[in-house]
């Protein structure tokens, strides 16, 4: 009930009747849209890989996380921002699909992973790597000779892939999933 | 063009090219797959691409950072390939006559062939270049790399953003 009153007013906005009017519109913020999934999708694939030790293994995973987290905050505020202005447009599409908001919580779960990845790695940039020799033989372990992650780290890359992911093909079913 | 036309009919009369169009499932499950395979295409050919124009990884090597990336590249573009491919068979008549698809192919035929002109030019030299001084940034930080690279990077994020906005204008053309 809320959500259709929502629904209702948002459509009674100039912007959205603007968007609703102009034909162009919805499809060029699409493409914005897709463009920034794109950034979103290679960074978070790299990061995930990274983590698996499948890509990019020439770097730590605390360097491959700061290189890759800042453009994924950049692109999910693209998004957000194109995501905004479809949803004004045609509220009901989105704001009554089950799609939408599982869409939602799995963004949420993802970039929740992502951020809590980079404080862990903040704090200790050696948090994910796997124990050396030195290490697991009690000693002071200051030379981390390894690239390797630790078994969380694979962990945590499967997971940031999967959920990832999900948010890209949650977004792609809103299109296919009728409104409750 | 008669012939192709009954060849895009005789494609259309196919058992496989019926249950893409009816099942109802199997078109969102292709799409799906190709919307996620395209974006990993586009992300990742956009870091290179950023490389090339000096915004984006300028500590690393372009042969560090394309033997990296490229891999992933393929194989998405490989999937986006054959998922097009099915998504192309549901309705072939259709399609063949879709502006936008046209204008996505043309497009990808520019992507590819200022991806040809880089690799088989400017991209060897600068690949000897990193070769023969790998620790020796030549600015605060940073490759720099010649022009024709900074226009290989800027085309090419050109063409492949083209390639996206044909390819979402697909569904958008009169039917």
């Amino acid at each position: 009930m809320i959500i259709h009153q929502l629904s209702q007013s948002l459509l009674d906005t100039a912007l959205s009747h603007t968007i609703q009017r102009v034909f162009w519109i919805v499809p060029v913020v699409q493409t914005v849209h897709l463009l920034a999934i794109g950034i979103v999708v290679a960074s978070g694939a790299l990061l995930g890989l990274r983590l698996l030790d499948r890509a990019a293994t020439s770097q730590t995973i605390a360097a491959t996380v700061q290189r890759f987290v800042p453009w994924i905050l950049g692109a999910v505020a693209v998004l957000a921002a194109t995501g905004a202005l479809l949803i004004v447009g045609e509220p009901a599409r989105t704001l009554g699909n089950p799609a939408f908001w599982a869409k939602l919580v799995a963004l949420a779960a993802a970039l929740a992973l992502t951020l809590g990845l980079r404080q862990r790695l903040r704090r200790n940039p050696h948090a994910l790597d796997a124990p050396t020799a030195a290490a697991a033989s009690g000693l002071q372990a200051t030379v981390h000779a390894t690239l390797q992650g630790s078994r969380s780290a694979h962990w945590l890359g499967a997971l940031s892939l999967l959920l990832w992911a999900s948010v890209v093909v949650l977004g792609r079913w809103i299109a296919y999933v009728l409104e409750v | 063009m008669a012939n192709i036309h009954e060849l895009l009919k005789a494609i259309e009369a196919t058992p496989l090219s019926q249950a893409i169009l009816e099942s109802g499932v199997w078109f969102p499950v292709i799409e799906t797959v190709h919307v996620l395979a395209l974006t990993l295409v586009f992300g990742t050919i956009a870091f290179v691409d950023l490389r090339l124009l000096g915004w984006a990884s300028r500590g690393r090597g372009l042969q560090a950072l394309s033997r990296e990336l490229l891999p992933w590249t393929w194989s998405g573009f490989a999937v986006a390939v054959l998922s097009g491919a099915l998504l192309f068979i549901s309705q072939p008549v259709k399609y063949w006559d879709n502006l936008p698809l046209r204008i996505k192919f043309a497009l990808l035929a520019l992507a590819g062939l200022n991806m040809l002109v880089f690799h088989l030019g400017a991209y060897r030299h600068i690949v000897q270049q990193e070769q023969a001084a790998p620790a020796a940034p030549r600015g605060p930080g940073t490759l720099a790399l010649p022009t024709a690279a900074r226009w290989a990077g800027g085309l090419s994020l050109l063409f492949w953003t083209g390639v996206i906005a044909a390819g979402r204008w697909i569904a958008f053309a009169g039917y």
